[in-house]
């Protein structure tokens, strides 16, 4: 057993084969798939074996974990290194992490992700770290969704239903109650959506960007008993895309039109395009027609009445770049997939004629009866 | 005194998407589509022929093409060069080579790298006139920048302050000459070209990258122009117009503050320009509000010297006056800078006499005039009526350039519209 530095610097042939020696030897602890076990008790032994390895065998770990890229991070405790600080950031937010969700799986209540971070804002810095970091976590340890963690984001999508909806694995205050515009309830992959009365009444399933438009519309709810409408507040959260999702395969035989409404604008587009397609199916809803707000048809109202000009701004640089890749973008697609080549020509229409234009506009000018008996 | 425009070919879903943009040379008229295309309508049809038989059609880009210039020139040696440039919504440029006599055509590779990496929006070719200037491309950025290229047809590169040069000096030994003979005969300078120079010439198109205007902020450059007289002007999103000296690539005069400042309401994007062909006018069409207006400027001072006005009747619009009552897409001069033709999105196209400021004739277009009934596009893919459809672009055409009865010796006009049509239209009267 070689004990002094003597001794260690005689066997090392090199300075790095030295400093490797003389490094602590490190515990290497794989995050991974737990098939046979839950996740609570799985997040318990992870945590209950880095316990064990600092304050019993006074060992040092080194944290192997998935990005969603498909590449490792490690990280190291203790780490002796001028950038020793990130890295004690790095597991310090995953173990912070790890023991939120064994608290949280614990006590059975599900949080939000703005909660999390608020729980100590001076560790994360920023709530987008979270995400990152629950991403981390979802990929090394294979899940599907990071619903298993009982952490949720913040809903974000609104809904309105002249029906009621209800939900098997929700509870019962998370239901959409009938003629109320409400937020979109936490509802997991697994979880059923149905309905008790007769829908034939529904005519419509209407998809609009924005909130103003949503509230102006949900005012009478007695001019809208046959649409069910929902917001996702501009770019959609997972939960609104997903509850879309639910809603086209419970209505997949009846004859329901989907209609998506965004601003004339090459981000309006860009939304639209967010419902439609997503890599993963649960997120699609792909029955949506694109129905506007088109530029054209504001530019030849604010024509027909002057009072209206408000509504018609420039384009800003960003608006430009954006609106030329998706244009590229759509066109790549329809090449390879011409099966949704009519869809495609109508968005890049539409993003050719605001770029030839110059211009863009806001759906809020469209009048309401526009938005139902279209 | 008003004109009297006659409709004499027309053709409906002339494209698959709408028509942007609209260039005319002598052997065609060249159309540029969303659909990714351009299609060259050849201008002078026999008796039998229809244009959608005869129509070249030129694949360019999936993201679409906006703006298509052409180049027309005979050089040395009777070697005739059409060339189109098109832009795609990707911001790239394209350039075809078109033999005029077979219809066959060949893209050609005239940017470096370097110069690829941009992304363009207006292109324009300037045909000089003067042996010693070179022609000219421009194209603009979308962060506004100018660039300007000389075009060379030959492998051997004209010098153009070396011809100036020699041009001065020969000039003064004519005047000279002039004064040493007494009896007022001037005696020719026998030509510099001769045969074995003419032989050496190799065909190679090819651009020389001059150089760059620069904006004095960021803003989508929208439009360009050359005058006859050595200068470029630059059109932008905000209603600014640059106008700077050819040769230097300078700046001289910045015309801003058309209509109504500081409000959204009043935006005055720049949509076209055009230097008159003796360059002695720039008309620049920019948007106020929702309406049109047409302002013309004398390019020696940089003074505005009036706006094209319809009288209007409206209670609703107090303040300003307008060309068009919709955006104005493309202005367009005849051959001798009399009359200037406007196109809008009021689905009008307008002559006006330019000395007077008044207008001399109005088309008002329709989708329904579509001659073949089949190839009427009543309502857009959105299920928007496109009845009354914009015009997106207006050219003039010189006289004897289209074929047909009266073409010989009346101009003409031809206009694409958002019903995917291409018009065509003589000037009636006169024989």
């Amino acid at each position: 057993m070689v004990s002094t530095l003597a001794q260690l610097m005689q066997n090392a042939e090199s300075k790095e084969e030295l400093i490797t020696k003389l490094e602590p030897q490190l515990r290497i602890v794989h995050m991974s798939k737990d098939a046979d076990n839950d996740i609570k008790s799985h997040v318990k032994s992870m945590l209950g074996l880095m316990t064990n390895c600092v304050e019993q065998h006074h060992q040092g770990i080194e944290v192997v974990c998935k990005n969603p890229k498909g590449t490792s991070t490690k990280v190291k405790f203790p780490y002796e290194s001028m950038k020793g600080d990130q890295q004690i950031t790095k597991i310090s937010i995953l173990l912070t992490l790890l023991k939120t969700v064994h608290n949280k799986l614990c006590s059975r209540e599900v949080s939000t992700i703005r909660d999390v971070y608020y729980g100590n804002t001076e560790l994360f810095k920023s709530q987008s770290k979270v995400v990152q970091w629950f991403g981390v976590l979802q990929h090394s340890m294979g899940l599907k969704s990071r619903d298993v963690f009982n952490v949720v984001p913040a809903q974000k999508g609104l809904c309105f239903s002249p029906v009621n909806l209800y939900f098997t694995r929700a509870t019962a205050d998370n239901d959409v109650v009938a003629n109320k515009a409400g937020l979109i309830p936490y509802i997991s992959q697994d979880s059923r959506l149905f309905w008790k009365e007769d829908i034939s009444q529904i005519r419509k399933i209407i998809v609009i960007e924005k909130e103003a438009v949503f509230n102006k519309l949900t005012i009478n709810p007695n001019d809208i008993q046959h649409c069910i409408l929902v917001t996702g507040k501009g770019y959609p959260d997972f939960l609104t895309r997903l509850f879309l999702n639910k809603l086209q395969k419970l209505t997949h035989s009846s004859d329901i039109d989907w209609e998506v409404y965004t601003d004339a604008d090459p981000h309006g587009v860009h939304i639209s395009l967010k419902y439609l397609n997503n890599e993963e199916e649960q997120y699609n809803c792909q029955k949506l027609a694109f129905k506007g707000a088109f530029i054209s048809r504001l530019v030849n109202q604010t024509l027909d009445d002057t009072n209206k000009l408000g509504q018609i701004l420039d384009l800003k640089p960003r608006d430009i770049s954006l609106a030329t890749k998706l244009i590229q973008q759509l066109s790549t697609e329809t090449e390879t997939e011409p099966t949704n080549q009519t869809r495609n020509k109508t968005f890049k229409t539409e993003l050719q004629r605001q770029l030839f234009y110059f211009k863009k506009a806001e759906m809020n000018s469209l009048s309401i009866d526009f938005y139902i008996n279209s | 005194m008003s004109k009297i425009f006659i409709s004499t070919v027309n053709v409906g879903k002339a494209h698959d998407a709408d028509i942007f943009g609209v260039s005319v040379v002598n052997p065609f008229t060249v159309t540029c589509s969303g659909d990714g295309s351009i299609k060259l309508w050849k201008n002078k049809l026999l008796d039998d022929e229809s244009a959608k038989d005869t129509v070249i059609e030129v694949f360019v880009h999936k993201t679409g093409v906006h703006h298509c210039e052409t180049l027309h020139t005979v050089e040395k040696g009777g070697n005739e060069i059409c060339l189109i440039a098109c832009v795609s919504f990707s911001g790239e440029i394209f350039f075809y080579s078109v033999d005029v006599k077979s219809g066959k055509y060949e893209k050609l590779d005239l940017l470096n790298a370097a110069e690829k990496k941009r992304s363009y929006w207006a292109v324009k070719w300037f045909k000089s006139e003067d042996q010693v200037v070179c022609h000219r491309f421009a194209a603009t950025d979308v962060k506004g920048n100018t660039l300007v290229w000389r075009f060379h047809p030959f492998t051997e590169e004209l010098d153009e302050e070396k011809a100036m040069k020699q041009k001065k000096t020969d000039e003064e030994k004519n005047a000279k000459r002039r004064g040493e003979s007494s009896g007022g005969e001037i005696e020719k300078v026998p030509k510099q070209e001769d045969d074995e120079q003419l032989e050496n010439l190799v065909l190679s198109p090819h651009l020389v990258l001059q150089g760059e205007i620069q904006p004095s902020n960021p803003i989508f450059a929208t439009c360009v122009d050359f005058s006859g007289k050595g200068l470029i002007a630059t059109g932008f999103s905000n209603g600014s117009v640059q106008v700077a000296q050819l040769s230097t690539l300078r700046p001289i005069y910045n015309f801003e503050g058309f209509g109504i400042q500081g409000t959204d309401q009043n935006s005055n994007t720049v949509r076209a320009l055009k230097f008159s062909p003796m360059g002695s006018l720039l008309a620049v069409a920019n948007d106020s509000g929702s309406y049109g207006c047409v302002t013309l400027y004398e390019t020696d001072y940089g003074e505005r010297i009036g706006g094209l006005t319809v009288p209007t009747h409206s209670t609703q619009t107090s303040i300003g006056s307008y060309a068009h009552n919709g955006w104005v897409f493309d202005l367009s001069f005849n051959s001798t800078g009399e009359y200037l033709a406007t196109c809008g999105y009021d689905s009008k196209v307008r002559v006006w006499d330019v000395k007077s400021k008044e207008r001399v004739s109005t088309i008002n277009l329709s989708a329904g005039d579509i001659e073949i009934e089949e190839d009427i596009l009543m309502v857009d893919e959105n299920g928007d009526s496109l009845k009354n459809p914009p015009v997106m672009g207006v050219r003039y055409i010189n006289k004897a350039v289209r074929g047909g009865m009266g073409s010989e010796t009346n101009e003409g006009l031809c206009c694409v519209c958002l019903d995917r049509s291409v018009r065509w239209y003589r000037e009636a009267g006169g024989s």
